[in-house]
């Protein structure tokens, strides 16, 4: 368990150039423990700066970044513990797998740790477990296996570091319906029960309004809002000057209240729509 | 009238390892016809042979079994090759892998000055591929510094410069942000209405699946759906087993069907895919409810 940070940070790309750009300016942000936190924005949003910036890939241009507490560059030497301690899994980090067999690429990190043979075993089984890799595959050369398989290799190599804070860019980009749901999920559930601080990155409202318990918005390298996942839907219309898409439950929601039904427009899960508009069906004039 | 076919794909196998003859072909039998001006959609899971059907369809893969006819030009002919690359032109899913120049024009240029193209002819091609992707005042620009889907449309516009008949769209949109893909949606949707191309459109986003004529699902190589997209959609459950989904609005009303007390007191329609044509559904029902 841990909390994250940031204090007054800001990162400009190409710093001491004529060419500087403000990726990120004055973001003061809090990401506590034990909760899925969403940090979702359009391209340019300094989303993935951000998540560069958490685990101390990039160094603040100004401010710090805090974890329980401490500077993660109070001593720029031990910056690869921090590593260890706050996982990032990068977009389609399927490329990234290079070992002979699934078992040695998710025993990777772990051994970089100086962790003994036992322990890691026990920590690639977890993960394998976690992420729903079946025994049989991780004999296998991650080259031989499918794209949604290689996935999950990917994500398993960073939760064997047991990781206190877990941050996915885009975990689920490029997979089908199902496969989308499968590894949201998982991660959701390990989450849970590992009460870690999981921080996913999306694009993707409709997803990030079923996994989420927080949201940070972000826009033009600065926090637009952050909040509850209920609390940033209460006023879609400012999701929407975010540049972002609503979910379509959330704009059926708005279509109605403009006919004058009695409608919650912060509804953003289809079982929240069912309950409201089968409680209106069966004759109830609460809004709901 | 069914209009002129413009890929004709008959009985068609293809599999990767052709040393081992018992393992499941990637493509099992297909068979399906492009007609032309029509927007096609393919569904189907990662894996279901999406992509290697549309490699088929303009001879970068070959056939095992079965043909591929484009017009009357069969794929497996070589000396087809260069007319039917002309003709169907591929956009793939990751805009940093296609683009090939350092300036926009030039990237587009590339396609039909191999084609041994005219200069002055080159230049008209070029300007007015640009154009209809709405990117022309970035001409001059790096590609590398484009969006996402700026890329994807300069990808698409090297299609274009080509005059393809077809432009087929393998998970073009995937690695895009939601303004990125609307940006492709709305460039394919202008040259399929109003230039008149067909687009066959491979995607994992069933909302892309809605403004297209005809939607086919794929699973384990095979095409095991086909029809409009309310047709398709109208059946929650299947689409469900097929590892796919269905708009959240028809999620919705297909959920509250399954609800007794309310069954017996409405009827819920399927294949309502808009959140315009929901809302305008329940505004009647309870308008009728409370009148």
């Amino acid at each position: 368990m841990a909390e994250i940070r940031l204090e007054d940070v800001s990162y400009l790309y190409g710093a001491d150039t004529p060419f500087a750009t403000a990726a990120l300016s004055h973001v003061s942000l809090t990401l506590g423990e034990d909760r899925t936190i969403g940090v979702i924005g359009h391209t340019g949003s300094g989303k993935s700066t951000l998540a560069q910036l958490l685990n101390g890939i990039l160094r603040p241009t100004r401010g710090r970044v805090l974890l329980d507490g401490k500077d993660i560059f109070a001593d720029p030497k031990k910056i690869g513990a921090i590593r260890f301690r706050v996982g990032l899994v990068f977009q389609y980090p399927e490329y990234q797998l290079f070992e002979e067999t699934a078992r040695r690429d998710i025993a990777f990190g772990p051994r970089n740790m100086g962790k003994s043979d036992d322990e890691i075993a026990a920590l690639v089984e977890e993960a394998a477990r976690f992420t729903g890799l079946d025994e049989k595959l991780l004999e296998r050369s991650p080259f031989e296996l499918s794209g949604g398989q290689k996935r999950r290799v990917a994500i398993a190599g960073v939760l064997a570091m047991d990781p206190e804070v877990l941050i996915l860019d885009e975990p689920a980009a490029g997979l089908d319906p199902a496969g989308k749901q499968e590894i949201l999920t998982r991660l959701r559930a390990y989450q849970r029960e590992k009460k870690k601080t999981m921080i996913l990155i999306s694009h993707s409202m409709e997803d990030m309004a079923v996994f989420a318990d927080e949201i940070v918005v972000m826009k033009h390298g600065t926090v637009f809002c952050h909040d509850t996942t209920d609390g940033v839907f209460s006023d879609p219309e400012r999701v929407r000057e975010a540049g972002l898409e609503l979910p379509q439950i959330t704009r059926l929601m708005m279509a109605l209240a403009a006919k004058g039904v009695p409608v919650d427009t912060g509804i953003h899960t289809v079982k929240a729509a069912k309950a409201c508009l089968s409680a209106l069906l069966k004759g109830g004039d609460a809004p709901c | 009238m069914q209009k002129e076919a413009i890929i004709t794909c008959t009985d068609l196998t293809f599999r990767y390892d052709t040393d081992q003859p018992a393992a499941r072909p990637a493509v099992d039998g297909v068979s399906l016809t492009v007609r032309r001006g029509e927007f096609l959609v393919v569904l189907g899971r990662n894996g279901s042979g999406k992509s290697t059907l549309a490699k088929l369809m303009n001879g970068i893969l070959l056939p095992v079994e079965g043909t591929v006819l484009v017009g009357d030009m069969d794929t497996a002919d070589e000396k087809y090759l260069i007319p039917i690359r002309r003709k169907v032109g591929m956009v793939f899913q990751n805009p940093d892998n296609q683009l090939v120049s350092n300036v926009v024009e030039e990237d587009v240029a590339f396609g039909p000055e191999n084609l041994g193209v005219p200069p002055a002819e080159i230049r008209r091609r070029v300007d007015e591929a640009l154009q209809t992707v709405g990117m022309s005042e970035y001409a001059h620009h790096a590609p590398h510094k484009l969006s996402g889907g700026q890329k994807q449309r300069v990808a698409i516009a090297g299609v274009l410069a080509m005059k393809p008949d077809c432009l087929i769209l393998d998970e073009a949109t995937a690695m895009l942000d939601p303004r990125g893909r609307q940006e492709i949606m709305e460039t394919i949707t202008t040259l399929n209405k109003k230039h008149g191309i067909t687009v066959v459109l491979i995607t994992h986003h069933m909302e892309e699946a809605i403004a297209a004529d005809r939607v086919v699902v794929m699973e384990k190589g095979r095409v095991t759906e086909e029809g409009t997209p309310r047709e398709i959609f109208s059946h929650v459950e299947k689409m469900k087993r097929a590892g796919l989904g269905v708009p959240q609005v028809t999620e919705l009303i297909h959920e509250l069907s399954w609800d007794g007390s309310l069954s017996g007191r409405y009827s819920f329609p399927s294949g309502i895919l808009t959140e315009a044509e929901a809302a305008e559904f329940f505004t009647e029902l309870l308008e009728k409810n409370h009148g």
